[in-house]
């Protein structure tokens, strides 16, 4: 079996190692087990001294770091495959969203109360709060047309991108982004939790509409195995549902979470986003996407969720004693400084994808 | 360049060569130091494919098992002599200087 070049005919002396060899290598990611399984075979059976029927010790331990690294390399396609990845799946997850906007409806209670006393407005049941629109303290959001638009928007976005049709995509989610962006704006000052929820959605869109710009879906949508992607949408709705609806009902009144809350949640998103392409096979550039995402969606939108609700950092402005203006330009440039590193790996995404592209012409990625 | 990195390309320098082959060109060119193993061997292949290094020569099936012959590409092989000369020039200055500090450990010895 050692002898140079000779590879063993399938049979039974040594069937039980290459059965055993064969197990071993499922550790891989199955596009390189589909490439190189067959090969890798032939080497380790030409590797195998006679009469053994056990993986050496050492091919063992050199076949799970290998798997390993391949896990974490991920997919053939870099950057390009990445941020495809991220546009097939980004769709699916602002759907999710939607429906875990639906599903947690903002009732009557002393969180709402207490959030109208810190904004100087009126208490819940006082003649006042009749003054408050009723849009926005408590009707079911599947009754605000712009909530219905802004969902039936996700959802032409998330079929689009899994037809892979890029350009309808893109205009689903221009007009989804304008509807969330009028739903935001009426939510959130009333309804923070769910008006955070709600401007989560406007972070993902810039990031999705370069992904789909610069890469769209076919590529990642080619690949065999891209729905492994389905564990990482439901984290990140384990996550929101942690961030913003784990503190929703005490004895039945509704809480809103701290922004340092929701803060910590989004970094422990990110650190398990990171962590994903190893089971996934993702690989390292697409768990930065996805950490890049979750990062962006929850702590731009916990800092930015105004001073009374924000976390510490967002109250900083308010705690240094700054005036409105000065408190809302350093505001700003918190919100920019937690925007970068998100920024910073789309952009370089987005520059390895464009130059990647150049050389192939036009036609590969475009939908 | 990774020591096993350059040692494969070393070993593909000479022709095509199939896993098994290059696995034992090593063993010989490192004076049996090296024992690649399957693991790091497609593992690097596989970064090696990527970056355009080398490329799939041929494919042949013997023993009912599957051969794919590997050989350098021209970017390959222009690596593989810039790391060479890269390593020669640094062994070269790691002897001149050695060869300046003996001189002065005798000295100091004495």
């Amino acid at each position: 079996m050692s002898a140079a070049g000779g590879f063993l005919t399938p049979g039974a002396p040594h069937a039980e190692l290459e059965r055993r060899y064969r197990r071993l290598l499922r550790l891989y990611p199955r596009e390189f087990r589909a490439r190189r399984t067959d090969e890798m075979i032939g080497v380790l059976m030409a590797g195998a001294a006679d009469g053994q029927d056990r993986p050496a010790r050492g091919d063992v331990s050199d076949i799970v770091r290998g798997s390993l690294l391949a896990r974490l390399r991920g997919p053939r396609g870099g950057w390009p495959f990445a941020l495809s990845a991220f546009a097939l799946t980004a769709p699916l997850f602002l759907v999710l969203t939607d429906i875990l906007q639906a599903a947690f409806p903002y009732q009557e209670s002393h969180a709402r109360t207490s959030v109208l006393a810190a904004h100087g407005g009126p208490a819940a049941g006082s003649p006042q709060s009749a003054l408050v629109p009723q849009h926005a303290v408590g009707l079911p959001l599947t009754s605000q047309p712009a909530f219905l638009i802004l969902a039936a928007g996700h959802l032409i976005v998330a079929a689009a991108v899994l037809a892979g049709l890029r350009r309808t995509a893109l205009a689903a989610l221009v007009i989804a982004a304008a509807a969330d962006y009028t739903q935001w704006t009426a939510f959130h000052v009333l309804r923070p939790g769910l008006g955070t929820l709600a401007f989560l959605t406007i972070a993902v869109f810039p990031l999705e509409a370069i992904a789909l710009a610069s890469a769209g879906p076919r590529p990642a949508r080619r690949r065999e195995g891209w729905q492994h992607v389905f564990p990482v949408l439901a984290l990140a709705v384990a996550a929101q549902l942690l961030a913003f609806s784990s503190a929703a009902s005490r004895a039945g009144e509704p809480h809103v979470p701290s922004g340092d809350t929701i803060m910590v949640t989004g970094c422990v998103l990110a650190l398990l986003a990171v962590l994903l392409p190893l089971p996934l096979g993702l690989g390292w550039r697409a768990s930065l996407l996805l950490a890049a995402a979750c990062y962006t969606l929850v702590i731009l939108a916990a800092a930015a969720s105004g001073p009374s609700f924000g976390p510490s950092l967002g109250r900083l402005p308010q705690s240094l004693g700054m005036g409105p203006m000065r408190g809302l330009a350093a505001h700003t440039v918190i919100v920019t400084v937690l925007y970068l590193p998100p920024l910073l790996v789309l952009s370089r995404a987005v520059a390895k994808t464009v130059r990647t592209r150049r050389p192939r012409g036009r036609g590969d990625l475009a939908a | 360049m990774q020591e096993a990195t350059f040692l494969i390309l070393t070993a593909l320098a000479q022709g095509p060569q199939h896993g098994y082959g290059i696995i034992q060109d090593v063993g010989r060119i490192s004076g049996e130091r090296v024992a690649l193993r399957a693991g790091t061997l497609y593992g690097a292949l596989e970064r090696l494919d990527a970056d355009g290094l080398i490329t799939v020569d041929r494919e042949e099936i013997v023993d009912r098992r599957l051969r794919r012959y590997y050989r350098l590409t021209d970017e390959g092989s222009a690596r593989l002599a810039e790391e060479a000369r890269r390593l020669q020039e640094s062994a070269a200055t790691a002897l001149q200087r050695l060869d300046a500090l003996r001189p002065g450990l005798a000295g100091g010895a004495a």
